[in-house]
């Protein structure tokens, strides 16, 4: 038992060590992404513009969602769980808990995803109801400026 | 020796159930949190306004900051790093690489913290070059309870 609880320790502490800003520096499917709407104005042309929902996939195996809120600066959790990846295109999310008003999320869900370049990711979630792949396009979140517009920046 | 791994994968795997429970339903200083300002109108009383800045503090004692600009939901990240609770008022927040003040790369704050209620986060952190702790109001993002049962 004393050989289990080392092991234990040690495993957290190198699981620790390992989480730590791999969400911020990564090249994988692990990061903060920020989902992108595609919609297509009446020339035919495509319009491109953030959707304002973000989910963050972190090195831990665990993931979560927000939204930003429709009444000013704010954010509304939606979603968390864990995830599985199965393979070079594919993972699993399984929802521990579904706190999303918009329908999308059931409690497993299958996702393909393909990483255009380090930035950019696009998946596909599995409609289960028409069988079904809806695509999702998600640009990585990085390391910026912050312009404020006008608000007290933090030291 | 089968059994051992089994019991530390088990382990391993209730921590990080945990941790994630922790930063979404967190009551403690883990969380996401929202920065406030908090402005004195003529009458002498307060007003808390809201700003797009961020900051995460995971389970892990890892953190980031970041901002979403309301308008045209630019989202960057201004820094990030590591975090250590030093007693139950203080912590020290390592910082691993700041955007917009590079000299702050690598440096350790000291913060001062205190939970006004599970979900209002009173922050100081001590400005070295004024010898003055700056106060900081953040509000906890929390989760949306579904309107319908949609599972």
């Amino acid at each position: 038992m004393k050989n289990v609880i080392i092991v234990f320790i040690l495993l957290i502490g190198v699981l620790s060590v390992k989480a730590e800003n791999r969400v911020i520096e990564s090249n994988t499917i692990v990061g903060f992404w920020q989902h992108i709407r595609v919609t297509k104005n009446v020339d035919g042309t495509n319009n491109i513009a953030p959707s304002g929902i973000y989910k963050v996939i972190n090195a831990d195996s665990t993931f979560f969602s927000f939204v930003t809120s429709s009444t000013g600066p704010g954010l509304v959790l939606t979603m968390f769980g864990s995830y599985k990846v199965t393979s070079d295109s594919t993972y699993t999310e399984n929802v521990q808990t579904s706190l999303s008003a918009l329908g999308l999320p059931t409690k497993n869900n299958d996702m393909r995803y393909k990483l255009v370049d380090k930035n950019t990711l696009f998946l596909q979630f599995h409609v289960i109801s028409n069988d079904t792949w809806t695509p999702e396009i998600w640009v990585r979140v990085t390391l910026k400026e912050m312009n404020t517009g006008g608000m007290v920046a933090q030291k | 020796m089968k059994k051992s791994i089994l019991t530390v994968a088990l382990m391993v795997v209730t921590c990080m159930a945990f941790a994630q429970k922790d930063l979404v339903e967190s009551k403690s200083l883990i969380g996401i949190w929202q920065q406030a300002q908090v402005n004195k109108i003529s009458d002498g009383q307060s007003k808390i306004i809201k700003t797009p800045i961020y900051k995460v503090l995971n389970a892990d004692k890892t953190f980031y900051c970041f901002l979403i600009n309301n308008n045209e939901l630019n989202t960057n990240i201004s820094h990030f790093g590591s975090y250590e609770i030093t007693s139950d008022s203080t912590f020290t927040e390592s910082v691993t690489r700041h955007y917009t003040s590079p000299s702050m790369d690598n440096s350790v704050s000291q913060m001062r913290f205190k939970l006004l209620d599970e979900n209002t986060l009173l922050m100081q952190y001590y400005n070295d070059a004024n010898k003055v702790w700056v106060p900081e109001v953040w509000l906890r993002v929390t989760p949306r309870k579904p309107v319908t049962n949609i599972n």
